[in-house]
């Protein structure tokens, strides 16, 4: 069954790479961008700000991800789980003065 | 309700030194001078309160951290490690303009993650404290940002460890495979009830595991990256990181394969055996080769990995208790011979060759005297506590029936004496080379007392082991 499937797919793509016709245009060679026109390299230096900000991004995404189970089982877990989600949040939220105070979140003009 | 935090306190007080460590660099004005260093020795004195009143109470927090006397007594090298390390640093971050928030909150968070490592009875945990303390010793090998060498050696470090990171984690998925359980006494019982001992899913999981923790114990043949941090690092990083995540990696690992994976022990001694004495011999003769300080006290690092992973395979609680005082003999020592070597150190220079040292007994003589006797205690010298330390471990070794083992350990450290002693005949019986010497500079006080205190003690748990002894081999009765 196996070798058959493979012999298959063989067959077809090597059919249609051999009898296919082949009409290469620049737009057709170009990388696909949804339908725009490529403006440019993709290889270019990105501001390393971007980096902060998806760091950033994933920590407190995760946070709000660790309250909704703990909001579904908050009468089972009770005052000790209730402690130890506020700790879990007074230690995000001193890694986030400490964000902010460096300014990871000024956006304004370039500054480094 | 709080009953459940007790086993956690000493790891508590030190994550909350470090985020206020964190906190206070968040305020600070930029060049605004602010006692951070002390914020941690705070924290530490309040982890070493919780862990003297701990002792001998069998606290476990969430069932997954236990303060049994074992994890305790590694707490407390820890902080000896921490303690001594602040002092060192300090120093060294006022001299480079090191980011001192950042530096001590890392170095805060680095230590909690190795307490939680030492006392964590689950594997899952355990993988957790590796992380913690691994992702800020990365970082910290790599703190001098303007340093291309310390980017060097931080991003090795950084792959290295990542992939060393993703065998543990895969360790403890066959290891959940096979027993359904990651907790380390469930593990055992579960091990010990399966009907073969070496099938190949427990060579897997054996085998991996064994590859995360070597890696982090720097053993043969995972010990590529050792030379390149340690050298790449500042001085006072080095001598944190090459004894607190030895000690901490050691107390997982003693756990982890003396316990839960005892009973497989047929399995994984020989592979152990050979890595022993591949680690011993490895680092012994490439060390005799090296003319930089720090590489050299990286493959002695490397070395003593070796005698200690001697102590391990062979199993019995003579050993245990062995591989405890050696650990705490170890830290204390290499900490003040990298305090030495950081004091030496200038902002241009890292005076890290050996024959920077020529002469230092004219200059410094106290230096000089400090370094012979960190020296003479790395080769095993009487009266200096490696000597015990050493002897110790070997006498555990032939104990179990591992004789050649032992005397491939006696003979390394006999070779590893020479390249120790030709730093100390440089010190003594060298004039210092007037042409490509820099003069050496002058010695902090704080970075100095600690030096000091370090000589003192290793002096003391040399002549006067008994007490320590007594306690090390009292604390690994009943460990899980």
């Amino acid at each position: 069954m196996i070798a058959v499937g493979i012999a298959f797919a063989v067959t077809m793509l090597g059919l249609s790479s051999l009898l296919g016709p082949r009409k290469p245009t620049p737009e057709k060679l170009a990388p696909y961008e949804c339908g725009m026109p490529p403006v440019g390299d993709a290889r270019e230096r990105q501001s390393v700000k971007f980096y902060l900000v998806a760091m950033i991004f994933l920590l407190f995404d995760i946070e709000v991800a660790f309250l909704y189970p703990w909001a579904m089982a908050l009468r089972d877990l009770g005052w000790a789980g209730y402690v130890q989600v506020l700790l879990f949040m007074l230690l995000l939220l001193a890694g986030y003065v400490y964000v902010w105070r460096k300014g990871v979140l000024d956006w304004g003009a370039e500054s480094t | 309700m709080f009953a459940s935090f007790h086993a956690i306190v000493p790891m508590l007080c030190v994550t909350a030194a470090g985020f206020a460590a964190m906190v206070a660099e968040a305020f600070r004005e930029k060049g605004e001078p602010m006692p951070i260093g002390p914020l941690g020795v705070v924290g530490l004195i309040g982890a070493a309160v919780s862990t003297a009143l701990l002792w001998d109470r069998h606290a476990t927090s969430f069932g997954v951290v236990t303060a049994d006397n074992f994890g305790l007594f590694v707490t407390a090298i820890l902080i000896v490690v921490g303690l001594l390390s602040l002092a060192i640093s300090a120093p060294t971050v006022e001299r480079e303009g090191l980011p001192r928030g950042e530096y001590y909150a890392l170095m805060l968070f680095s230590l909690a993650g190795m307490m939680l490592m030492a006392t964590a009875t689950d594997l899952l945990v355990i993988f957790l404290a590796l992380e913690v303390l691994s992702l800020a010793i990365y970082v910290l090998t790599g703190i001098r940002r303007d340093s291309q060498m310390g980017a060097e050696g931080a991003f090795k470090y950084f792959l290295l460890g990542g992939f060393s990171s993703a065998f543990f984690l895969y360790g403890i998925a066959f290891v959940y495979g096979l027993t359904g359980s990651t907790h380390l006494d469930r593990v055992g019982t579960l091990m010990a009830a399966q009907a073969t001992s070496s099938g190949p899913l427990q060579i897997l999981a054996v085998g991996l595991l064994l590859v995360g923790f070597a890696f982090k114990v720097s053993a043969v043949p995972f010990h590529m990256w050792t030379p390149d941090a340690y050298e790449a690092a500042p001085p006072a990083v080095t001598g944190f990181m090459s004894t607190g995540v030895k000690a901490a990696a050691f107390a997982a690992f003693v756990r982890v394969f003396l316990s839960a994976l005892e009973p497989l022990i047929g399995g994984w001694s020989e592979i152990v055996w050979v890595l022993a004495a591949a680690t011993m011999i490895l680092g012994t003769v490439v060390g005799v080769a090296q003319t930089s300080i720090k590489r050299m006290l990286a493959y002695s690092s490397v070395a003593h990995g070796g005698y200690l992973l001697l102590a391990l395979v062979s199993g019995n609680d003579t050993a245990k208790g062995a591989v405890l005082f050696y650990l705490l003999v170890y830290a204390v020592t290499n900490l003040g011979a990298f305090g030495i070597i950081s004091v030496l150190e200038t902002r241009d220079q890292a005076n890290d060759r050996v024959t920077d040292y020529a002469g230092l007994w004219s200059t410094h003589p106290t230096l000089a005297l400090m370094m012979t006797f960190f020296l003479l205690s790395l080769g095993g010298f009487p009266p200096m506590a490696g000597f015990i330390a050493k002897w110790y471990v070997f006498a555990a070794a032939i104990h179990a029936g591992y004789v050649w083992l032992a005397i491939i350990g006696v003979l390394t450290s006999v070779v590893s004496v020479f390249f120790y002693l030709r730093v100390i005949v440089m010190m003594y019986m060298s004039a210092p080379d007037a042409d490509t010497r820099t003069t050496l500079p002058a010695v902090p006080q704080l970075a100095g007392a600690a030096i000091v205190i370090s000589a003192l003690i290793i002096l003391y748990l040399g002549v006067l082991p008994t007490r320590v002894l007594e306690w090390a081999a009292a604390s690994v009765s009943g460990i899980i």
